[in-house]
Protein backbone atom coordinates (compact mmCIF):
# COMPACT_ATOMS: atom_id res chain seq x y z
CA UNK A 1 0.00 0.00 0.00
CA UNK A 2 0.96 3.34 -1.08
CA UNK A 3 0.31 5.90 1.14
CA UNK A 4 1.48 9.32 -1.45
CA UNK A 5 0.53 9.74 -5.13
CA UNK A 6 2.45 7.84 -7.87
CA UNK A 7 4.23 11.21 -9.10
CA UNK A 8 5.11 13.20 -6.31
CA UNK A 9 7.73 15.17 -8.40
CA UNK A 10 5.63 15.66 -10.75
CA UNK A 11 2.63 17.00 -8.91
CA UNK A 12 5.44 18.87 -6.93
CA UNK A 13 6.36 20.99 -10.05
CA UNK A 14 2.69 21.52 -10.93
CA UNK A 15 2.33 23.29 -7.69
CA UNK A 16 5.20 25.45 -7.80
CA UNK A 17 4.01 26.11 -11.29
CA UNK A 18 0.70 27.49 -10.23
CA UNK A 19 2.48 29.56 -7.16
CA UNK A 20 4.60 31.67 -9.98
CA UNK A 21 1.24 32.09 -11.98
CA UNK A 22 -0.72 33.14 -8.61
CA UNK A 23 2.07 35.48 -7.68
CA UNK A 24 2.37 37.09 -11.19
CA UNK A 25 -1.35 37.17 -11.64
CA UNK A 26 -1.31 38.78 -7.32
CA UNK A 27 1.15 41.76 -8.44
CA UNK A 28 -0.63 42.22 -12.10
CA UNK A 29 -3.76 42.92 -9.76
CA UNK A 30 -1.78 45.26 -7.26
CA UNK A 31 -0.86 47.26 -10.55
CA UNK A 32 -4.30 47.38 -11.89
CA UNK A 33 -5.58 48.72 -8.58
CA UNK A 34 -3.04 51.22 -8.63
CA UNK A 35 -3.74 52.31 -11.59
CA UNK A 36 -7.78 52.10 -10.32
CA UNK A 37 -6.74 54.72 -7.83
CA UNK A 38 -4.81 57.39 -10.15
CA UNK A 39 -7.71 57.41 -12.64
CA UNK A 40 -10.03 57.92 -9.60
CA UNK A 41 -7.74 60.35 -8.46
CA UNK A 42 -7.63 62.22 -11.75
CA UNK A 43 -11.30 62.23 -12.00
CA UNK A 44 -11.91 63.18 -8.51
CA UNK A 45 -9.66 66.37 -9.63
CA UNK A 46 -11.72 66.84 -13.23
CA UNK A 47 -8.45 66.06 -14.81
CA UNK A 48 -9.67 63.66 -17.52
CA UNK A 49 -6.36 63.24 -18.97
CA UNK A 50 -5.86 59.93 -17.56
CA UNK A 51 -8.70 57.99 -17.84
CA UNK A 52 -7.72 56.51 -21.34
CA UNK A 53 -4.04 55.80 -20.48
CA UNK A 54 -4.81 53.95 -17.14
CA UNK A 55 -7.62 52.54 -18.69
CA UNK A 56 -5.19 50.84 -21.50
CA UNK A 57 -2.51 50.02 -18.99
CA UNK A 58 -4.83 48.11 -17.07
CA UNK A 59 -6.35 45.91 -20.09
CA UNK A 60 -2.77 45.41 -20.99
CA UNK A 61 -2.22 43.78 -17.11
CA UNK A 62 -5.89 41.82 -17.77
CA UNK A 63 -4.42 40.42 -20.84
CA UNK A 64 -1.21 39.34 -19.42
CA UNK A 65 -3.39 37.73 -16.83
CA UNK A 66 -5.57 36.16 -18.90
CA UNK A 67 -2.08 34.62 -21.05
CA UNK A 68 -1.51 33.56 -17.04
CA UNK A 69 -4.33 32.22 -16.89
CA UNK A 70 -4.02 29.98 -20.44
CA UNK A 71 -0.61 29.06 -18.87
CA UNK A 72 -1.81 27.26 -15.78
CA UNK A 73 -4.57 25.95 -18.12
CA UNK A 74 -1.79 24.04 -20.12
CA UNK A 75 -0.20 22.98 -16.63
CA UNK A 76 -3.53 20.85 -15.92
CA UNK A 77 -3.87 19.79 -19.11
CA UNK A 78 -0.18 18.61 -19.24
CA UNK A 79 -0.61 16.83 -15.59
CA UNK A 80 -4.33 15.05 -16.79
CA UNK A 81 -2.92 13.54 -19.51
CA UNK A 82 0.94 12.62 -18.04
CA UNK A 83 -1.05 10.81 -15.19
CA UNK B 1 -1.25 1.06 12.86
CA UNK B 2 -2.67 -2.21 11.02
CA UNK B 3 -2.51 -2.54 7.27
CA UNK B 4 -6.50 -2.30 7.27
CA UNK B 5 -5.83 1.19 9.18
CA UNK B 6 -4.06 2.37 6.98
CA UNK B 7 -6.13 1.41 3.97
CA UNK B 8 -9.24 3.32 5.66
CA UNK B 9 -7.55 6.33 5.96
CA UNK B 10 -6.86 6.23 2.29
CA UNK B 11 -9.69 5.93 1.24
CA UNK B 12 -11.04 8.78 3.82
CA UNK B 13 -9.02 11.48 2.41
CA UNK B 14 -7.93 10.60 -1.17
CA UNK B 15 -6.34 13.98 -1.99
CA UNK B 16 -2.58 14.11 -1.47
CA UNK B 17 -1.34 17.44 0.13
CA UNK B 18 0.27 18.62 -2.90
CA UNK B 19 -2.58 17.96 -5.03
CA UNK B 20 -4.79 20.14 -2.51
CA UNK B 21 -2.33 22.68 -2.68
CA UNK B 22 -2.12 22.59 -6.37
CA UNK B 23 -5.90 22.89 -6.86
CA UNK B 24 -6.12 25.57 -4.27
CA UNK B 25 -3.59 27.71 -5.86
CA UNK B 26 -5.67 27.26 -9.37
CA UNK B 27 -8.75 28.34 -7.84
CA UNK B 28 -7.50 31.39 -5.78
CA UNK B 29 -5.69 32.61 -9.31
CA UNK B 30 -8.96 32.00 -11.36
CA UNK B 31 -10.16 34.26 -8.60
CA UNK B 32 -7.88 37.04 -8.96
CA UNK B 33 -8.44 37.16 -12.71
CA UNK B 34 -12.03 37.92 -11.99
CA UNK B 35 -11.33 40.15 -9.88
CA UNK B 36 -8.53 41.49 -12.72
CA UNK B 37 -11.73 41.53 -15.35
CA UNK B 38 -13.21 43.86 -12.45
CA UNK B 39 -10.94 46.25 -11.88
CA UNK B 40 -10.56 46.75 -15.88
CA UNK B 41 -14.28 47.60 -15.98
CA UNK B 42 -14.06 50.07 -12.87
CA UNK B 43 -11.71 51.51 -14.95
CA UNK B 44 -13.47 51.50 -18.18
CA UNK B 45 -16.56 53.72 -15.74
CA UNK B 46 -13.92 56.40 -15.85
CA UNK B 47 -13.32 56.68 -19.51
CA UNK B 48 -17.36 56.67 -20.14
CA UNK B 49 -17.78 59.32 -17.54
CA UNK B 50 -14.78 61.20 -19.32
CA UNK B 51 -16.30 60.83 -22.80
CA UNK B 52 -19.96 61.80 -20.92
CA UNK B 53 -18.98 65.01 -20.00
CA UNK B 54 -16.42 66.15 -22.60
CA UNK B 55 -19.38 65.47 -24.94
CA UNK B 56 -22.05 67.48 -22.51
CA UNK B 57 -19.15 70.43 -21.69
CA UNK B 58 -18.68 71.35 -25.63
CA UNK B 59 -22.00 72.68 -24.79
CA UNK B 60 -22.37 75.91 -22.94
CA UNK B 61 -24.58 75.92 -20.74
CA UNK B 62 -26.82 78.96 -18.82
CA UNK B 63 -27.35 79.48 -15.71
CA UNK B 64 -30.66 79.97 -14.59
CA UNK B 65 -30.96 82.81 -11.65
CA UNK B 66 -27.63 84.16 -12.41
CA UNK B 67 -28.42 87.58 -13.23
CA UNK B 68 -30.24 88.67 -9.90
CA UNK B 69 -27.47 87.02 -7.64
CA UNK B 70 -26.28 89.51 -5.43
CA UNK B 71 -23.26 89.93 -4.26
CA UNK B 72 -21.27 87.54 -1.37
CA UNK B 73 -24.38 85.01 -2.54
CA UNK B 74 -24.32 81.74 -4.06
CA UNK B 75 -26.45 79.83 -6.09
CA UNK B 76 -26.32 75.57 -6.92
CA UNK B 77 -26.70 74.22 -10.45
CA UNK B 78 -25.24 71.14 -12.20
CA UNK B 79 -22.70 71.23 -14.84
CA UNK B 80 -21.83 69.15 -16.71
CA UNK B 81 -24.45 66.74 -16.37
CA UNK B 82 -27.45 66.79 -14.02
CA UNK B 83 -25.90 64.42 -11.07
CA UNK B 84 -22.20 66.35 -11.04
CA UNK B 85 -23.91 69.83 -8.81
CA UNK B 86 -21.87 73.26 -8.87
CA UNK B 87 -21.61 76.48 -7.21
CA UNK B 88 -22.30 79.96 -8.76
CA UNK B 89 -20.70 82.65 -6.19
CA UNK B 90 -20.81 85.87 -6.85
CA UNK B 91 -18.00 88.01 -5.30
CA UNK B 92 -18.36 91.13 -2.79
CA UNK B 93 -16.26 92.70 -6.14
CA UNK B 94 -19.60 91.50 -8.48
CA UNK B 95 -17.26 89.01 -9.91
CA UNK B 96 -18.62 85.42 -10.53
CA UNK B 97 -16.52 82.08 -9.92
CA UNK B 98 -18.02 78.84 -10.17
CA UNK B 99 -16.63 75.45 -8.72
CA UNK B 100 -17.82 71.80 -8.56
CA UNK B 101 -19.60 70.91 -5.24
CA UNK B 102 -17.62 67.83 -4.17
CA UNK B 103 -15.02 68.17 -2.32
CA UNK B 104 -11.70 66.73 -3.03
CA UNK B 105 -11.42 65.53 0.07
CA UNK B 106 -14.05 62.55 0.25
CA UNK B 107 -16.38 64.02 -1.64
CA UNK B 108 -18.84 65.53 0.63
CA UNK B 109 -20.60 68.72 -0.78
CA UNK B 110 -18.63 71.99 0.27
CA UNK B 111 -21.09 74.87 1.12
CA UNK B 112 -20.49 78.50 0.92
CA UNK B 113 -20.09 80.64 3.93
CA UNK B 114 -21.28 84.26 3.15
CA UNK B 115 -19.80 85.44 6.44
CA UNK B 116 -16.29 83.91 6.02
CA UNK B 117 -15.86 84.51 2.16
CA UNK B 118 -14.75 81.22 1.74
CA UNK B 119 -16.36 77.35 0.85
CA UNK B 120 -16.65 75.15 3.38
CA UNK B 121 -16.63 71.04 4.16
CA UNK B 122 -19.05 69.98 6.78
CA UNK B 123 -17.32 66.34 6.88
CA UNK B 124 -13.60 67.09 7.89
CA UNK B 125 -13.73 70.71 8.17
CA UNK B 126 -11.88 71.72 4.84
CA UNK B 127 -11.98 75.03 3.71
CA UNK B 128 -11.70 76.44 0.33
CA UNK B 129 -10.63 79.73 -0.80
CA UNK B 130 -14.16 81.30 -2.45
CA UNK B 131 -11.73 83.31 -5.16
CA UNK B 132 -9.43 81.00 -6.45
CA UNK B 133 -10.91 77.42 -4.97
CA UNK B 134 -7.30 77.23 -2.98
CA UNK B 135 -7.35 75.09 -0.22
CA UNK B 136 -7.04 77.06 2.87
CA UNK B 137 -7.73 74.28 5.62
CA UNK B 138 -8.26 71.22 6.65
CA UNK B 139 -7.59 67.52 4.83
CA UNK B 140 -8.33 68.50 1.04
CA UNK B 141 -5.62 67.52 -1.12
CA UNK B 142 -6.41 69.78 -4.32
CA UNK B 143 -8.10 72.70 -4.68
CA UNK B 144 -11.83 72.59 -5.81
CA UNK B 145 -11.89 72.20 -9.55
CA UNK B 146 -13.07 75.28 -11.46
CA UNK B 147 -16.03 75.70 -13.64
CA UNK B 148 -15.07 78.04 -16.70
CA UNK B 149 -17.91 80.78 -16.99
CA UNK B 150 -18.56 83.26 -19.46
CA UNK B 151 -20.99 86.44 -19.09
CA UNK B 152 -22.65 87.97 -21.59
CA UNK B 153 -25.47 90.50 -22.07
CA UNK B 154 -26.11 90.12 -18.22
CA UNK B 155 -26.41 85.87 -19.07
CA UNK B 156 -24.13 83.66 -17.33
CA UNK B 157 -22.76 80.92 -19.00
CA UNK B 158 -21.08 77.64 -17.98
CA UNK B 159 -18.10 76.83 -20.76
CA UNK B 160 -16.22 73.87 -18.99
CA UNK B 161 -14.77 72.45 -16.19
CA UNK B 162 -10.98 73.54 -15.35
CA UNK B 163 -9.22 70.37 -13.45
CA UNK B 164 -7.53 71.54 -10.32
S1 LIG C 1 -14.80 65.40 2.66
FE1 LIG C 1 -14.41 67.50 2.72
S2 LIG C 1 -12.90 67.68 4.21
FE2 LIG C 1 -13.27 65.58 4.14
Amino acid sequence: MRLRSPRPDRMQQKTEGASAVLIMVLILLLLQLWLLNIAMEAFMAANNSLAVPTFLASAFCFALTLYALKALASLDKEGKSGR
Amino acid sequence: MTEEHRIHWREDFPIGQEEDQYVTRREFTRFLALASGAVLIGNGYFVLRRKQQSEQAAEPVEIAGAASLQPGRALLFYYPTPSDPALLIRLQSGQYVAYRQRCTHLSCPVLYSEERNRLECPCHNGMFDAATGQVLAGPPPRPLPRIALHVEEGRVLATGVIGS
